[in-house]
């Protein structure tokens, strides 16, 4: 498999002086196209930070990342957000729907930002919500939406400009545990359909078994690696670690 | 397919009428103001205009019938001015003399009697300077005095008025303390800030308002068929050859009278509701430009979660001066229509110029859009980052 985004000593301080803070500190990582992978830690040791670097969303102050073969252009930021709607789909942890649009017209609205309007951009949107079992319910408000159907809606949402890579930022944090459950199957499901690539920062344990590898971090570093279908684990530290192409 | 900016603003749509209303009110305001100014522009060339006259002539140095205190000896003045414009003037008009002056008459209306603002114009009939039999709505012209005259003959008191006096044919109203009999009405016939014009035979403006003094407060005279009105003037103007050179008067175009009208009565008091329209400008625009940066600061979140799936400062700009664009253009319109509306209902005369309210309009939606463009450039800044943090 290739590799769809690679992080070279991607570092991100914040503040300055004395007050500065390192949240991600000069990690390397590369995730395999078609790879579902779960960052896992404590919270602040900069899970949400690196997703944010890797989407192209907040600039490393050292480092690089490379998506689908480009560099991304940290130097130019007003071409990041052609890399943000073509190549990368986000979920957030609060769903982040806008409130005054319909499930379909929240798809749609990813699809409008992308230059995809009309006939097409309804057909594609109701397909998507059709696809993560929300044909039901496409013109109900957010306020209208359980929280897993707000979620799916989100995924929904990400996956609408058929994105390279999906990161999704700690998406069962508000969901039960039935309604954790019944997301990581849709996610299993959407990644077999589109074969992308899913990135998801979590806290919950019980997950683990769906990743291809779980990275947890530590101050801004990742510090070990798990592979729970080969049941192997590796620290970060161990002169091994080369054995694995994710970690350099 | 669903315009997003729209839908944005019809979930918002209380603080969109309000703001929309506050642009009408205030697009309304401007747009009276302009017509206020408008309506003097026109009350002011009203009557030069109706008279056709070509040549204005006046004491030197008066500035004029209209804006300061001339008086002419007709005995004196006439022979010279026939025998100066000869050639250039209109023999057959010949010389038409004229008293304009400011009168507080008393009139009846409604049974109850009132001091009232006007101005008495003193004309002989069939010259320059009045209405004739056709400008009339109803009614008819006063009885001429004759030719020649003292100021011992018996003059009859009677006026024709404009409409806006109040009064009707038959009725008395008394100036200077004679009693003078309308006995025709005539429309349209005002001086600025809505004064109407009481015209009255040349001798009966003598007795009523310069206390039967036989003299008159300038002379109309019209340019020769293939002579225009500048030629005229230059003629009698001419301080070495004209009119000039022998009387101390001043002669003046019907434009150039029109234009020291204008400065006097419009350009120079209007300076202030000028004034005021340009802050009136300045409040529309801050008053979208507020609200605009409000409602962006408040849905930072939505644009942040726009800009983190990938929406570009080009989307978002878009996105915010559509919104401003149609507030304005709806607000303007709305106090366009008010302005229309209210326009005959306000106590003044106000004309609204269809194409100055075009202008006013279009002005408007730009300072509207000036006002907006600071939250339109705030929301090209916000951080998609804040799409990972809090509730929408």
């Amino acid at each position: 498999m290739s590799v769809v985004v690679e992080g070279i000593g991607v570092t991100r301080y914040f503040g300055m002086g004395e007050a500065r803070v390192t949240a991600v500190d000069h990690v390397d990582i590369a995730i395999e196209s078609g790879e579902l992978v779960m960052l896992m830690g404590d919270s602040g040791c900069g899970k949400t930070t690196l997703i944010s670097l890797l989407g192209g969303i907040l600039t490393p102050s050292e480092g690089k990342v490379i998506l689908d073969g480009e560099e991304l252009p940290f130097h130019r930021p007003a071409l990041l957000p052609r890399v943000r709607r073509e190549k990368v789909g986000f979920v957030f942890q609060m769903f982040h729907l806008i409130p005054y649009l319909t499930a379909l017209e929240n798809v749609m609205l990813a699809l409008d930002i992308a230059g995809v309007r009309g006939a097409e951009a309804r057909r594609r949107a109701a397909e998507l919500l059709d696809r993560v079992g929300l044909s039901h319910r496409l013109h109900h408000r957010p306020a209208q939406l359980s929280g897993g159907e707000k979620q799916r809606v989100s995924f929904a949402r990400a996956l609408a400009n058929r994105p390279k890579v999906l990161f999704a930022d700690e998406p069962t944090a508000n969901l039960d545990s039935r309604q954790s459950e019944n997301l990581l199957e849709l996610v299993r499901e959407l990644r077999e359909q589109h074969a992308t690539t899913i990135v998801i920062v979590t806290h919950h344990e019980s997950l683990k078994p769906h990743a291809d590898r779980i990275l947890h971090m530590r101050d801004g570093r990742i510090v070990q690696e798990e592979r729970p279908a080969e049941n192997e684990v590796a620290s970060i530290d161990d002169p091994e670690k080369r054995e694995y192409p994710s970690l350099r | 397919m669903p315009r997003f900016w729209l839908r944005d603003l019809y979930y918002r749509r209380l603080r969109v009428v309000l703001t929309v209303l506050g642009v009408a009110l205030l697009s309304m305001l401007i747009l009276l103001l302009g017509g206020i100014m408008n309506g003097l522009r026109w009350q002011a060339q009203r009557y030069v205009r109706f008279v056709g006259a070509d040549a204005w002539i006046s004491k030197e140095r008066s500035g004029g019938v209209f804006v300061g205190f001339t008086l002419l000896d007709p005995e004196d003045v006439v022979p010279l001015v026939q025998a100066f414009g000869r050639g250039v003037m209109d023999e057959r008009v010949g010389v038409s003399p004229l008293i304009f002056a400011h009168a507080r008459p008393v009139v009846t209306i409604g049974g109850v009697e009132r001091q009232v603002k006007a101005v008495v114009v003193g004309y002989r009939a069939g010259k320059l300077g009045g209405p004739s039999h056709r400008d009339l709505v109803r009614g008819r012209l006063f009885v001429p005095s004759p030719e020649v005259y003292s100021p011992e003959q018996r003059v009859e008191l009677e006026a024709v008025v404009d409409e806006s006096l109040g009064v009707e044919i038959g009725q008395s109203i008394e100036i200077g303390g004679y009693a003078v009999t309308v006995v025709g009405i005539v429309r349209d016939m005002m001086f600025v800030f809505d004064t109407p014009l009481i015209f009255m035979d040349i001798r009966a403006a003598q007795e009523t308002v310069l206390e039967n003094v036989l003299y008159v407060n300038t002379f109309l005279v019209k340019a020769a068929p293939g002579h225009t009105a500048e030629e005229l003037v230059a003629r009698l103007n001419d301080p070495d050859r004209g009119l000039r050179s022998v009387r101390a008067v001043e002669v003046h175009t019907s434009e150039e009278t029109i234009e020291t009208i204008l400065t006097n009565y419009v350009t120079e008091p209007m300076r202030g509701v000028q004034f005021l329209r340009v802050m009136l400008w300045l409040t529309a625009a801050l008053i979208v430009g507020m609200i605009s940066y409000v409602t962006t600061m408040e849905k930072t979140q939505e644009l942040g979660v726009m800009k983190a799936i990938g929406a570009d400062n080009r989307y978002v700009l878009q996105m915010v001066l559509l919104q401003v664009l149609l507030t304005s253009v709806v607000g303007v319109a709305l106090g366009v229509a008010l302005a229309l509306i209210a326009a005959p209902a306000f106590p003044i005369f106000v004309l609204v110029d269809p194409l100055e309210g075009l202008t006013v309009s279009l002005l408007s939606v730009l300072m509207c859009l000036l006002g907006g463009s600071f939250a339109a450039w705030r929301a090209t800044r916000v951080d998609p980052m804040i799409a990972f943090r809090g509730e929408l």
